[in-house]
């Protein structure tokens, strides 16, 4: 009787879930996000609401016709927006404004357009120019994208580890049978910790930046009460309580 | 000489709370729709004891002299 000892070596793939940051987590903080961006330029648009706004989707192009609102910059970064003031043909004076929350957004593939809900004016070639040329944009990181999409479009992080598997058979010629005497099984290989980390870095910098944006909101919100006060003849204090700031406005008449 | 005070808390929230002092009758409401226009989407309106004192107010009188 003859037999032969075959050994097998094969890989086993199998699918993993990453928990740690999913698509309802993502969807949420776009939302968070979304809507601090629209409160912040909602209440700036309070204040420069006689100047004429173009929007790119991008950034915003702030025409001020006749030089009034003097706090425009100083109030428009206490809510966290880059503000470049910009030397044109445009009378007057006028500034390119952008924020940081839209990198964010565009990291998350996020289609939000920033500005759409404040101007008010056609953009014009010659705009679109200046915005091009003086708006600050951040990099967005590929890897990250990626993973975004992967969740985005499977709910969670999707991936595959693998090992490697040796099977060794013992076959007989006569009767044609095969028998399995021995399997080893390799170590799973695979990237999970790595993505696992990175997601949770994610999770982690989107949260604060929810934060920061939430802190934006009261620091600009208290810098235009401020600035509206001095203009009735009040004198300010500002003071910062906790997670709160308190103006005390006092005028003597 | 009378001060007129007004404090204003705002939180993280977007909330504002503001509370004025030295001021009487509807003057705290204009004073506060001056400062806080359009900033607030839904407002609550908690009246103190100085808003039913009444402002005096005076007006200029015109008098002419005897010749």
């Amino acid at each position: 009787m003859s037999c032969e000892r075959r050994i097998h070596t094969f890989q086993e793939v199998e699918e993993v879930r990453i928990e740690c940051c999913d698509k309802k987590e993502i969807e949420s903080l776009e939302k968070s996000i979304i809507s601090a961006i629209e409160q912040k330029l909602e209440k700036l648009n309070i204040f420069i609401k006689h100047c004429n706004v173009y929007s790119d989707g991008k950034s915003i192009f702030v025409h001020d016709r006749y030089s009034v609102y003097l706090d425009l910059q100083q109030v428009a970064e206490s809510f966290g927006f880059h503000v470049t003031e910009v030397q044109c043909s445009f009378k007057g004076k006028n500034y390119v404004i952008t924020d940081d929350l839209c990198t964010v957004l565009k990291q998350f593939d996020s289609a939000f357009k920033f500005g759409k809900n404040v101007e008010n004016q056609t953009l014009t070639d010659g705009v679109k120019e200046l915005l091009s040329q003086h708006a600050s944009l951040g990099t967005i990181h590929q890897d990250i994208l990626e993973m975004v999409r992967n969740i985005k479009e499977h709910g969670q992080y999707v991936t595959t580890r693998s090992r490697q598997i040796s099977e060794v058979y013992e076959e007989e010629y006569e009767t044609l049978s095969s028998r399995l005497i021995e399997r080893s099984q390799g170590a799973w290989d695979s990237d999970i910790d790595t993505i696992r980390e990175k997601l949770m870095q994610v999770s982690r910098e989107a949260q604060n930046t929810v934060n920061k944006a939430n802190d934006q909101l009261r620091d600009g919100t208290a810098k235009l009460i401020y600035t509206r006060a001095r203009q009735l003849g009040y004198a300010v204090q500002e003071m910062k309580k906790g997670m709160q700031t308190q103006l005390v406005l006092v005028r003597c008449e | 000489m009378a001060d007129k005070k007004i404090v204003i808390d705002i939180n993280d929230k977007g909330e504002i709370k503001a509370e004025t002092f030295g001021l009487q009758g509807t003057e705290c409401l204009i004073e506060l729709d001056k400062l806080l226009k359009d900033l607030a989407l839904e407002t609550t309106t908690m009246k103190k004891e100085e808003f039913f004192k009444e402002g005096i107010t005076t007006t200029n009188t015109v008098k002419a002299k005897n010749v």
